[in-house]
């Protein structure tokens, strides 16, 4: 008996199932029952789900590019203009306004991700980012009126290791877990008006390349395809093991997602993705961001109180493939917007995301 | 120091744990591939185009009787296909019979449909209102009426119109619009 007992929505579940595409991949039994003729014989009996070919070839092969935009700021859940945090002399100084303000902020992270099957479940992957950050400053500061600070450098690496189980063939649980290493620096440095001009100090937390912790990265998964459609669910968690050699760690962050792709008979799969996230404060701090007296941190983003919250971000996907032969070589776009920000404190606003990964599975 | 001594026993016991998962058994395959649920869904779909009359049922009531030739290659697939389904106005449900021993052509006596898989190496039987559907026989040299014909991608079928009307059979219009029809 299938689990659509309501006739009109048989009809409609059949509908979709009819497959205009020719990568559809067959249900239950009574599914198949409330098909027309014509639909049966458009079904393709080669097709296996889309959603978990990386588990079909031996090894795979992506770079992908991923830039991040900031611009302008928010306290908590409201935007606020970059002269109400700018401390000019004359004015009161608080906790919440600051002589120096990153006003606008880009990362790009060049990812090269090798991935091996080792069996049908399992399968293992090692990802090498290569993290660039730049970020233009306005202060108060005579002679940095607005100056920019630049860090480039490798990232943490990662070793992750996926474990897939069909619950049935069009849907599974799919786990990932690994270790991501303090590969990336945490000493960046830069000229910064903190001790003057032509002197580098210490950048903050997030103008870093690496988090200086040994992390852990988890995923868990539910991967249904019905029809031309995959679906997904994903729980995610990043873990920051213990303290870096400054004597603080990044907060933790966990997170929901769910998504949708729509897979046609041509090259072009849009998609759409909703994804929840919170991240918990910065515990410990980097005493060399620290300035004597009152008020210690020159920047919002020095404070690691002022880090964290929760976020909602939704996502348009395109995956650029062909179907036909299982995807073997794609194009993966992403364009990602804030749609809700509760963070914590004075903090950078998030502006865009967007990322493109080029694939190949051999 | 602390921090590698935590993560070298998180390292082994991770590597340790996804070792002994990878050495579990598989999971079954699902019992039926896809040709074979696909060739299951229209060969019940097929009963619904032929125009059955009065005479060939005991009465209103009673089913219409899809007969599998072993080795049958459905299994419980096409059974929980036809279950709680029933056609037309009287409602009839739907019986399947597998047929094991074959003693003369009196054996096909109670079906109305008969499949003979390509397994099988029985000859084609022709009997009035009796529907033969085969698969990978082609219908111009043997006696059935349909044949399942499966290329790369598609299950797709051919209709023997000189065999149906032999053993008057007749069928939708709108299922030979589908077919591949051929008349020898």
């Amino acid at each position: 008996m299938s689990c659509w007992g309501n006739n009109k929505y048989k009809k409609l579940i059949a509908s979709l199932y009819l497959s205009i595409s020719t990568c559809s991949v067959l249900a239950t039994p009574s599914d198949l029952a409330d098909l027309s003729m014509q639909d049966l014989m458009r079904l393709n009996i080669n097709d296996k789900p889309l959603s978990y070919d990386g588990f079909r070839e031996r090894w795979s092969v992506e770079y992908s590019y991923r830039q991040l935009r900031l611009d302008g700021y928010q306290m908590d859940d409201n935007s606020v203009g970059l002269m109400d945090i700018l401390f000019t002399p004359g004015e009161v100084r608080t906790d919440r306004n600051f002589p120096v303000v990153p006003n606008k902020s880009t990362q790009e992270v060049h990812s090269f991700d090798l991935g091996y099957r080792v069996n049908d479940k399992l399968k293992l992957s090692l990802v090498v980012p290569f993290v660039r950050q730049d970020t233009d400053h306005i202060s108060s500061v005579m002679g940095f009126y607005d100056f920019n600070v630049a860090s480039s450098g490798i990232g943490d690496i990662s070793v992750l290791s996926t474990w897939y189980t069909p619950i049935n063939d069009h849907s599974a649980w799919q786990i990932t877990g690994g270790i991501s290493f303090p590969t990336g620096s945490i000493d960046e440095k830069g000229d910064t008006p903190r001790n003057g001009a032509g002197t580098l100090e210490q950048l903050p937390f997030t103008k870093q390349l690496g988090t200086g912790t040994w992390d852990i990265p988890l995923s868990f998964s539910y991967l249904r395809h019905y029809g031309s459609w995959d679906f997904g669910t994903q729980l995610t968690a990043r873990i920051h093991l213990g303290k870096n050699d400054r004597d603080y760690h990044l907060g933790n962050r966990y997170g929901i997602n769910i998504w949708a792709q729509y897979f046609t008979s041509s090259y072009f799969h849009p998609g759409v993705r909703l994804a929840w996230q919170h991240i918990d404060p910065i515990d410990g701090t980097d005493v060399d961001l620290l300035m004597t007296g009152q008020f210690p941190f020159s920047n919002a983003i020095s404070n690691p109180a002022f880090f964290g919250g929760d976020n909602m971000n939704l996502s348009l996907l395109l995956k650029v493939c062909n179907a036909e032969t299982n995807c073997k070589k794609y194009a993966d776009l992403e364009f990602t917007k804030p749609v809700y920000r509760n963070m914590t404190g004075v903090q950078p606003k998030e502006d865009y995301q967007f990322s493109i990964s080029f694939g190949l599975k051999f | 120091m602390r921090n590698i001594y935590l993560l070298t026993t998180l390292l082994l016991c991770f590597l340790t744990g996804s070792v002994s998962y990878a050495e579990n058994p598989r999971v079954e395959p699902l019992e039926l591939n896809k040709e074979y649920q696909v060739k299951a869904a229209m060969l019940y779909k097929i009963s619904w185009f032929v125009r059955w009359e009065t005479g060939d049922f005991v009465d209103k009531k009673s089913p219409i009787n899809l007969c599998l030739l072993e080795p049958e290659p459905f299994g419980a697939f096409l059974d929980q296909i036809v279950e709680g389904r029933f056609f037309g106005k009287n409602k009839r449900p739907i019986s399947i019979t597998r047929i094991d021993q074959i003693e003369d052509q009196n054996s096909f006596n109670a079906c109305h449909v008969l499949f003979i898989p390509k397994a099988s190496n029985v000859s084609v039987p022709s009997l009035p209102g009796l529907l033969v559907v085969t698969e990978d026989r082609p219908v111009t040299t043997s006696q059935a009426h349909i044949n399942f014909v499966t290329n790369n991608k598609h299950v797709t079928f051919e209709v023997n119109m000189n065999n149906l009307n032999k053993n008057n059979i007749r069928i939708s219009s709108k299922f030979l619009k589908l077919a591949h029809v051929v008349r020898n």
